[in-house]
């Protein structure tokens, strides 16, 4: 079955079975690695992407549900020269340990600064909840999630790739 | 600076280089100095041992662009930021014109390769500043040579060579050429730079070089290896350790669109080692398919004897093996007399279940077979034992086997052990050599995993009159790692007991460590800082719980029990092991564990009063050679509601290489303690693993982790220190600190793992 | 929908209240008193306020979203508008601090605030009456003793002009009907504290008794169902459609761990009242799950009807929704998925499917289920960002007509998007 999605605001025609979770055609038809396998179950977020703007498990969303809506996932927030606002802040405080978590923490803190521009931390916390890491790195998550909301604000001059 | 290595850094001016600049002579490294000049420590005695040769690892471009090669494997501890980081600064070179290439899986080459043990720095940090400083040397002489100059008027400086009467300069790069014809100089002729001028070292402020790939999500983790032809493999594996397939239908999976295949995986026999539990593989086109076919599987499992492990028989067996004497792995004095004598006896028997590592990227690995050879994308912490293993499983010879070492999604021990790339090796080879991407789902990962073993620790301790301990008596029951690979292992090995069973350096003039029988049941593996975890539990939640008997303060218990500061011998204390390393270099230093412990309390606030429902606890442990110390402070409120303001720790690993990730990797460390002391277990029933994902198998997420995580480092004085090691030494101390802190919050002593809703009521 | 005629009834209630109000309306006020020492209360009885306010669910209400214990804050929207609980804590300006025992009495089993004003229905003081002194002044002696917190009430929202308090005369008038229940002597002692328990501070009532259009609970309908939040109480009478019907053990269970591998997870409002439960002392719960479950067998004892599974069926009618269910909630829900171990049911036995409206069926798909007792979660995730009020319209109605032999439900995709709505509200 062919199903037309728009990914990072580019079409694409996907031949797989409805039921097939978005996650999966995303990484194998659309070699997208952004978005992670960590549970398949909706329990660790690192396979979260934006659906029409809100975060979602794509472990858990069927891609029949999602055609004609657009998604967005890590790699459609900046370009390769100017990573997006939080990617600079992510980089900047040095918040991945092995990373693999990253991906769905910055989808999912992106979906909290598009809603709320000054985030308090028990705002941020409660937010980034569903998405799990494992090496523990919650604290520079935390402020990293802030200094972009910062430099959102413009008190933060923004980073530059070192 | 201490005793001959300063006064070797004289040298220096004697042969005219300019003062601050230091030599170091190869074979004056601190283990020169070991009892048994013979006997190899540290990365020497590891398989491979430790190259140094700067052609290996360095290379310059005519541009100036340097490429290091690093062959430890990146899973968060920064290592390939880190290992290039040395080389750089050692030779001169600009930060920005480095990039840093991932070495193949090659022992013979690069020499040990194996990433655990908290070893990456520990083991090569000077052999890294040997690599640094021959490239530079071989740099400065090609310039030398160029300008016709003595070698001594050449300097380097910032990717730029330098000679100073006549203010010419070079280009690394204009000289790279000339300067790889050039003969390695020998060790003894190196000479590192001067601490004070390193611009990387020690500093703290490099940009992780998988930062950008990272959160942009360009990163390759193994289970993001694409290649041409690839198919899609899960397998559905025998429930129980041990089991065997006995009948199959497959109908159904081969008839879910995209399913490609079915193979039926051969079992090896416990104790199966690194070798795959077999069951059927389904091969499809894509990863969902490859779900979607397993699902319909029809399988008839035989369990055979390891059907009937059950987690609460198994903890009862356990606690009897530890109310009765057992083997006696270290004895001082007459602990049986003393506790009889003692005016105040106290009994404590701690349970600590077997845990998951759990690492956010399953296992996965990519496997090409073409002819007699066979290539692996990976995330391994171990590319020679991939080799050995997949070698072995497709019997060809080791170096027929080629490993591409990617990212690797966390680590923590599991992915040491490469049964699921054997596994994708056997199925390319099943596949006619089409690449086969071979993933863990969560669940396969929790049921098929290489576990921290389980154990209880009893331990009885005598106070006199005046509260001073005199007795010490711990038992230490768990299933053996090494039950996992040899048949009939029912004890304890000297690495499991000299994590902090053995060595404790208590002044007690009575001490007895007991290791009762346990016979292993399951996979029992390494998991980030193994047996330490109940060892640094039971011994130190004990220590408080004496503390609390002789009515204590508990750090002011604990300085005294360490004692005043002295450098013990391991072997002294029953340690034949110390990680491996020189026991007089690396002696067990009560100095250092004091430091730790008066640091901690003191960053923390220490004896300053709490408003009710508050408390702080405190423990410290040495391990993997370093020292750390913690003070966790919770707050418990209505219903048992556990949080966790607060975590100071204090952490003395010798010299700090790069301070922000070994701040990251004690965050980390934290997190991960409070994780498996609040809410990590794995059960079994009839013999299967009884959590499936996330929501069974709890980890602590970033509303439950600490609000405030305070590190403080004791870096050692010198770089010529031995270095500890960095990735596993912050998590023991965390568990017992945490329970002595709830202990003072709320009188409640919790002494089985996890604490889960042992609060509540 | 009842949603609208509990609105629609607004103005009877106005009318009648009116009335009342001027006969009976005016309360005193009661003397302000220096907060009590926490020390001179009775530690004993502190502890067994502790379990009484757990069974009375005081902090579900009065706890705010991430909020300090009992400092209120916590909106409750009802058919009337949205009210905002008060702080409980001793807190000598915005909370309890300066109510004696008797003014702490009053507002319990009279619905009068210590300086006479009346407290809206949301305080269930018609269940509340019944609570014995002893267990009143435990209750008062637990409070007393928590932290302060200063936390000053946030101004509610009724609709007009409900939020002229001296209405609510009239309201008690006809709702509050004080004093203790008589035991039943045909009952045993366990019976009889599961009575008292659930009658009184448990208020069961106040959601699964059916409300008529002044808002008072049906007593001649009671446990018959009703509404929380949104979300539909399930009949804890004869009338329960539970495909396995209820059993004092399974109730024990399901209240206890928030699981009863018979039934389901306890979902929406029922989560956090399920977590007090589970911390209280076992006899309680056990006594409480006696009576409810004796609710069941006096209407309607015997099997039930047990689950079904048109798994071939209901795919045919909803294609699109059976291509959604396996690709969302397969993983889980699937026979033989991972999540369906450890006493986990399968949807066949769920009594959302089951009810007469779509309700539950659609709140659990859009806001998913937090984690049982003692457990961090995510359990069940959200939805609602995944599916689009159509396909979560496809996803029930394919789940009703595989799990139950009951009449299709319709108008789901409106359902689902007032759902969606609610479910966003402050």
């Amino acid at each position: 079955m062919t199903i037309t999605l728009t990914v990072n605001g580019v079409d694409h025609a996907v031949d797989a079975p409805p039921d097939t979770p978005l996650l999966y055609v995303l990484r194998d038809d659309l070699a997208l690695n952004g978005a992670k396998y960590g549970c398949g179950l909706g329990q660790c977020g690192a396979c979260t992407v934006h659906v029409d703007g809100k975060p979602v498990f794509s472990c858990v969303t069927p891609v029949a549900a999602v055609a004609g809506r657009r998604v967005r996932t890590v790699e459609g927030l900046g370009t390769v020269d100017t990573p997006g606002i939080l990617q600079q802040a992510f980089i900047a405080e040095q918040a991945a340990q092995c990373g693999y978590c990253i991906s769905g923490m910055i989808m999912r803190a992106q979906a909290l600064l598009d809603g709320v521009r000054r985030p308090t931390d028990a705002q941020i916390r409660a937010h980034m909840q569903p998405n799990l890491c494992r090496c523990g790195t919650h604290g520079r998550i935390l402020k990293a999630v802030r200094r972009a909301a910062d430099m959102m604000g413009g008190t933060v001059p923004q980073a530059v790739r070192s | 600076m201490s005793d001959g290595i300063a006064n070797l850094s004289r040298r220096a001016v004697l042969m005219g280089l300019g003062a601050g600049t230091f030599i170091l002579a190869g074979g004056l490294a601190p283990r020169a100095r070991a009892e048994e000049p013979s006997k190899k420590y540290g990365g020497d005695a590891m398989p491979g041992g430790v190259k140094d040769d700067p052609r290996l690892f360095v290379a310059v471009a005519a541009d100036g662009a340097v490429t290091i090669l690093c062959h430890r494997a990146e899973m968060g501890q920064g290592v390939r930021t880190s290992w290039a980081m040395v080389i750089a600064d050692e030779m001169d070179a600009d930060w920005a014109k480095v990039t840093v290439d991932q070495a193949l899986g090659d022992e013979g080459r690069y020499g040990n390769q194996n990433t655990d043990g908290s070893r990456s720095m520990r083991h090569h940090f000077q052999a890294l500043r040997r690599i640094g400083a021959a490239a530079r040397q071989m740099l400065v002489q090609a310039a030398a040579t160029q300008w016709g100059v003595p070698v001594a008027e050449v300097t380097a400086e910032h990717h730029t060579l330098m000679h100073g009467p006549s203010g010419r300069r070079l280009g690394y790069g204009e000289v790279a050429a000339a300067a790889a014809a050039l003969p390695v100089p020998a060790r003894e002729t190196l000479v590192f730079k001067d601490p004070a001028r390193f611009r990387y070292i020690g500093r703290g402020d490099v940009g992780l070089v998988d930062g950008f790939d990272i959160t942009t999500g360009r990163a390759t983790y193994g289970i993001d290896v694409r290649r041409d032809g690839m198919v899609y493999a899960v397998v559905a594996r025998p429930p129980v350790y041990g089991g065997r397939v006995v009948h199959y239908d497959v109908d159904e999976a081969l008839k879910v669109p995209g399913v490609l295949k079915v193979v039926v995986l051969n079992a090896a026999p416990p104790p199966s080692g690194f070798l795959p539990k077999g069951g059927l593989a389904v091969v499809a086109e894509n990863t969902w398919a490859a779900l979607q076919g397993r699902e319909k599987l029809k399988i008839t499992w035989e369990d055979g004897p390891n059907a009937s492990y059950d987690s609460a028989a198994y903890r009862a067996e356990l606690e009897a093996a530890a109310r009765a004497p057992g083997q006696v792995v270290r004895d001082t004095g007459d602990v049986n007399g003393a506790l009889k004598t003692a005016a105040k006896r106290v009994t404590a028997e701690y349970y600590i279940p077997h845990l998951a590592q759990a690492p956010m990227e399953p296992p996965a690995a990519v496997a090409q077979v073409t002819g007699n050879k066979c290539e692996i994308w990976g995330s391994t912490q171990a590319p020679q034992a991939t080799r050995e293993t997949v070698a072995k499983v497709l019997s060809m010879p080791t170096e027929n086997v080629t490993v591409h070492q990617t990212l690797v999604g966390g680590g923590f021990g599991r992915k040491s052990k490469p049964d699921y790339i054997a596994e994708a090796a056997l199925l390319s080879r099943a596949m006619d050599g089409r690449p086969v991407k071979l993933t863990f789902t969560r669940q396969d990962d929790l049921h098929h995993g290489f576990l921290h073993t389980v154990s209880v620790e009893r331990l009885e301790g005598g106070l006199d009159a005046k509260g001073k301990p005199v007795a010490w008596l711990h038992r230490t029951v768990a299933p053996a790692i090494s039950a996992t690979f040899s048949a009939g292992v029912t004890h304890e090995g000297a690495s499991e007991l000299g994590m902090g069973a053995v060595n404790t350096p208590w002044v007690v003039p009575n001490l007895r460590v007991e290791n009762p029988e346990a016979v292993s049941h399951t996979r029992i593996g390494w998991f980030r800082s193994v047996s330490n975890i109940p060892h640094a539990f039971a011994v130190q939640s004990f220590v408080a719980e004496l503390a609390a008997a002789a009515g204590r303060d508990p750090k002011d218990f604990l300085l005294d029990l360490i004692g005043p500061p002295r450098q013990i011998n391991p072997a002294d204390m029953s340690d034949s092991w110390n990680y491996n390393e020189d026991p007089v270099a690396y002696a067990y230093d009560t100095g250092r564990l004091r430091g730790v412990v008066e640091r901690a309390a003191k960053e923390a606030g220490w004896g300053k009063p709490l408003p009710k429902g508050q408390g702080r606890g405190i423990a410290a442990h040495r391990s993997f050679a370093s020292y750390a110390a913690a003070v966790v402070q919770v707050t418990v409120g209505a219903q048992g509601k556990l949080t966790i303001p607060r975590v100071d720790i204090a952490f003395d690993c010798g010299p700090v290489i790069n301070p922000d990730r070994v701040r990251a990797q004690l965050e980390g460390a934290v997190t991960q303690g409070i994780s498996l002391a609040t809410l990590g277990e794995i059960s079994f029933k009839a013999g299967q693993v009884q959590q499936n994902n996330f929501d069974s198998y709890e980890v602590t997420r970033i509303d439950a982790a600490p609000r405030d995580i305070r590190i403080h480092l004791m870096p050692a004085a010198t770089y010529d220190a031995p270095l500890g090691g960095v990735g596993e030494p912050g998590v023991p101390p965390i568990a017992p600190a945490l329970l002595n802190a709830v202990f003072a919050a709320t009188g409640k002593r919790i002494r089985s793992l996890p604490i889960r809703d042992q609060l509540r009521t | 929908m009842r949603r609208k005629h509990w609105v629609g009834a607004a103005a009877a209630c106005i009318a009648l209240g009116g009335l009342a109000a001027l006969a009976v309306a005016y309360r005193a006020p009661l003397p302000a008193i220096a907060r009590p020492d926490a020390a001179s209360f009775d530690r004993a009885r502190v502890a067994r306020g502790a379990v009484l306010a757990a069974i009375g669910d005081c902090a579900v209400c009065h706890t705010a979203d991430r909020g300090a214990a009992y400092a209120g804050g916590r909106p409750l929207p009802t058919p009337f508008g949205t009210l905002y609980t008060t702080n409980i804590t001793p807190d000598i300006a915005t909370g309890i601090g300066t109510w004696s025992l008797d003014a702490f009495t009053r507002a319990l089993r009279e619905g009068v605030a210590r300086d006479g004003h009346h407290l809206y229905p949301a305080l269930p003081y018609e269940h509340y009456t019944h609570v014995t002194d002893g267990d009143v002044e435990a209750l008062y002696a637990f409070l007393m003793t928590r932290p302060a917190v200063s936390a000053p009430p946030q101004p509610n929202h009724m609709i007009f002009p409900l939020g002229f308090r001296p209405l609510l005369a009239g309201w008690k008038l006809l709702f509050l009907h004080r004093g203790a229940l008589p035991p039943r002597t045909d009952r045993d002692a366990q019976w009889n504290r599961g009575a008292y328990l659930v009658e009184g501070l448990g208020h069961c009532g106040g959601c699964h008794t059916p409300r008529n259009p002044l808002g008072g609970e049906e007593t001649g309908r009671a446990y018959a169902g009703g509404v929380a939040e949104g979300w539909v109480a399930p009949p804890l009478d004869g009338s329960s459609p539970a495909p396995i019907p209820w059993t004092a053990d399974g109730l024990y269970r399901y209240l206890r761990t928030g699981m009863d591998g018979e039934h389901g997870a306890a979902a929406g409002p029922m989560g956090p009242v399920t977590h007090d439960l589970s911390a209280i002392p076992e006899d309680e719960v056990r006594a409480i799950a006696v009576y409810v479950a004796s609710l069941r067998m006096d209407g309607r004892p015997g099997p039930g009807p047990g689950p079904v599974d048109h798994a071939d069926a209901a795919a045919q009618a909803h294609p699109a929704g059976a291509a959604l269910f396996a690709g969302a909630c397969g993983g889980c829900h699937e026979a033989g998925a991972p999540m369906l171990t450890g006493g986990r049911p399968g949807l066949g036995l769920a009594s959302g499917l089951q009810l007469e409206e779509p309700a539950n069926v659609v709140r659990a798909i859009l806001e998913g289920l937090r984690p049982p007792v003692g457990a961090a979660g995510p359990f069940m995730p959200p939805f609602a960002n995944s599916l689009t009020d159509g396909q979560v319209a496809e996803v029930a109605a394919y789940l009703r007509a595989r799990y139950s032999d009951r009449p299709a439900w319709t108008n789901l995709t409106r359902e689902s998007a007032t759902a969606r709505k609610e479910g966003q509200q402050p």
